[in-house]
């Protein structure tokens, strides 16, 4: 039995929902107008300056370097995410199903700064890991695995693993149990059975997934001060430094104009990706 | 005629006071009533004085590290108690961050009173945002060193003396590093750290590397091209404190600076756990800059709890505690110690600011800044 609400209806009880997010967009929208601003510490006049002034080597260094590290973090955390969700939905115990979700969900719970520092006593200079390598003699001087691009891809996979793995459980209990018996009672292996069956039919949970990963990643700002030293220049850090201590505040709007529109095309790339793939194998 | 017994002095004060009863009642009545007004009478003025500014209150900005909880615990809770007056205090990273809300508050500041690093001060200044405290009502300012009374032209009162020198990790260094060249030791390669570029105290740097090569420390162009030898040596910038003392503390970091020993009171005094050690003895100098109070024009809170709260701070007991507290410089010249902090290297008194000292031309700061910032992110990320 299916519960359908007329329009109307939807409307109404999505309102206050709309009228939270509203307040969202007037911001999104105020920083627009500042983006376009041609005074760099209040709206004043118009002038695309803010714009022309990024297109330095340094900001389209940030640019590459956000989009590199939230692609790798997503790819790495969706690989991740995957094998998660299938243990999730096939846990029959309701406790070790809790408890799953739970271990899930903590780097989302737990405070940021208590996880940069799990972090530095696991994969420091002098941490858990490196320390373990020196006594057995695999090493004679540490492996730098924090305050670079790789503590910040760590950090960035360990935070967006539950946005992965929630959605992807969503689509592994919608997919139908027949189509799965039918591929097995014709032949296919397991693996031909997971790449030609499962995969297509969890491509929108996975698209829609990494969508969520990708653009939380891109707009990271946190993890990449926390684990990368200041050392690695994402969009989000380069953005708070132009507000402070700079107070460029149309430049830092035009950069935080310039990484939604980025988040954007990814994402309509992507979901048109999943129409033309879907479409082929419909066809 | 009156009789006999009005005659008779008893009788006749009897006959005065009404019934027996009533008249000790009375008298017990009019004697506690009479007392106890008396009492009142005699403790008003100390009331009034122990809460002078009762129901007034005063809203304050400071930092939101260790440095600003100081304030809270050592200046606007005896403020409060002394005077009466509520502090509600607001506490935010940096100096930066102080002036932008400042910038962005224009003509309608939320705050009374800032704390903040004087090239702050002198931007707002600069804005015309800030308001020029009446130094008649700070009777404490005549203690103060004359070099250390005001500034940003008469825009901000000064407060402690902020000072950075070298970082070190006293099982690396046996005797305490000596100059900031020290730093390009290839020996401490990935074990360095140098401050973010948000922090004045990375100006503080770019200056200190300046000197380092020869020059008076406005040669920047040689000074960025000395500090990019270091970009591959550099394990963190200092954003969080406490993050580099548990570095220093795992023997995972050897130098850095320019800092200030002002975050490491506990880890200095403690150096066999923490690692940690501090010095201002630097051949190229320790750098100190005067921080400021400072109050908007447009305050919302009154004129009189404002410098109250202001003139509390140059008080020579709560100079000594905070310099104590947080390592900073007292610029009260009675400012009461103990022996210990008279004693410590990390505290640097005014007697000690001779040539060692350098203390930046804030308007030459406030004209580079934006520059130097830029340059310095784009050579060390």
């Amino acid at each position: 039995m299916s519960i359908s609400l007329s329009r109307p209806r939807a409307l109404a009880f999505s309102l206050p929902a709309i009228i939270a997010i509203l307040p969202f967009m007037g911001a999104c929208f105020y920083i627009f107008r500042f983006s376009i601003s041609a005074e760099k510490g209040v709206i004043d006049g118009y002038s695309i300056q803010a714009y022309i002034d990024l297109m330095t080597p340094f900001f389209g260094r940030s640019v590459w370097l956000t989009l590199k590290l939230a692609f790798v973090a997503t790819v790495i955390a969706m690989m991740l995410a995957v094998p998660l969700a299938f243990l999730l939905t096939s846990l029959k115990s309701p406790l070790a199903r809790r408890c799953l979700t739970v271990t899930i969900l903590l780097p989302l719970i737990l405070n940021l700064l208590v996880q940069a520092y799990g972090w530095i006593l696991l994969l420091g200079p002098s941490g858990v890991l490196n320390s373990t390598l020196k006594a057995l003699g695999i090493i004679e001087r540490p492996i730098f695995l924090l305050f670079n691009e790789t503590g910040v891809l760590l950090g960035l996979i360990q935070t967006s693993l539950p946005l992965a793995v929630f959605p992807i459980v969503s689509s592994v209990r919608g997919l139908s149990q027949e189509h799965l018996e039918a591929a097995s009672s014709l032949g296919a292996s397991h693996w031909r059975t997971f790449v030609d069956v499962t995969v297509p039919l969890l491509r929108p949970g996975l698209v829609g997934a990494a969508s969520i990963v990708f653009a939380f990643n891109a707009s990271a700002f946190a993890i990449p001060l926390l684990l990368g030293g200041r050392r690695v220049q994402m969009m989000g850090v380069a953005i708070r430094d132009m507000i402070s201590p700079l107070f460029n505040w149309s430049g830092a709007a035009a950069a935080g104009m310039i990484l939604i529109t980025l988040t954007l095309i990814v994402l309509v790339f992507s979901s048109w990706l999943v129409r033309v793939t879907s479409e082929k194998v419909r066809g | 005629m009156m009789k006999k017994a009005e005659t008779h002095p008893k009788k006749w004060w009897a006959t005065i006071m009404e019934e027996p009863n009533m008249t000790k009642n009375l008298s017990r009545r009019h004697l506690l009533a009479t007392s106890a007004g008396l009492a009142t009478t005699l403790a008003m003025p100390s009331l009034v004085r122990a809460q002078p500014l009762a129901g007034k209150e005063l809203r304050l900005l400071t930092w939101s590290d260790n440095t600003g909880l100081a304030i809270l615990d050592h200046i606007a809770k005896p403020f409060e108690e002394r005077t009466g007056a509520r502090v509600i205090a607001d506490r935010t990273g940096s100096t930066s961050e102080m002036v932008a809300k400042l910038r962005a508050a224009g003509d309608r500041p939320q705050y009374d009173v800032i704390t903040l690093a004087g090239v702050g001060a002198v931007e707002l200044a600069g804005d015309g945002l800030l308001a020029q405290p009446d130094l008649n009502m700070l009777p404490n300012l005549a203690d103060v060193d004359p070099r250390f009374r005001t500034g940003a032209d008469g825009h901000g009162i000064g407060y402690l003396l902020w000072t950075g020198g070298l970082i070190y990790n006293t099982k690396t260094f046996q005797e305490p590093p000596t100059s900031y060249a020290q730093m390009w030791d290839e020996a401490h390669k990935n074990r360095l750290f140098l401050p973010p570029s948000t922090w004045t105290d990375a100006l503080d740097t770019i200056f200190a590397t300046g000197k380092m090569i020869g020059g008076d420390g406005t040669n920047s162009a040689e000074a960025f091209a000395k500090l990019a030898e270091l970009r591959n040596n550099i394990l963190t910038f200092g954003e969080n404190p406490a993050q580099l003392s548990e570095l220093f503390r795992s023997d995972a970091l050897d130098i850095g600076g320019v800092y200030a020993p002002a975050f490491y009171a506990a880890e200095l005094n403690d150096p066999a756990n923490s690692n940690m050690g501090a010095t201002y003895d630097v051949d190229e100098g320790f750098f100190a800059d005067l921080m400021y109070t400072i109050t908007p024009k447009a305050k919302p809170g009154d004129d009189e709890v404002v410098h109250a709260f202001i003139d509390f701070t140059l008080d020579a007991e709560v100079q000594g505690i905070m310099a104590e507290a947080v390592l900073n410089g007292p610029v009260n010249q009675k400012a009461v110690m103990s022996d210990a902090a008279k004693a410590s290297p990390f505290i640097i008194k005014p007697e000690q600011m001779g040539d060692k000292a350098i203390v930046h031309d804030k308007s030459f700061i406030a004209e580079v800044r934006e520059d130097w910032i830029n340059q310095y992110n784009q050579t060390l990320s």
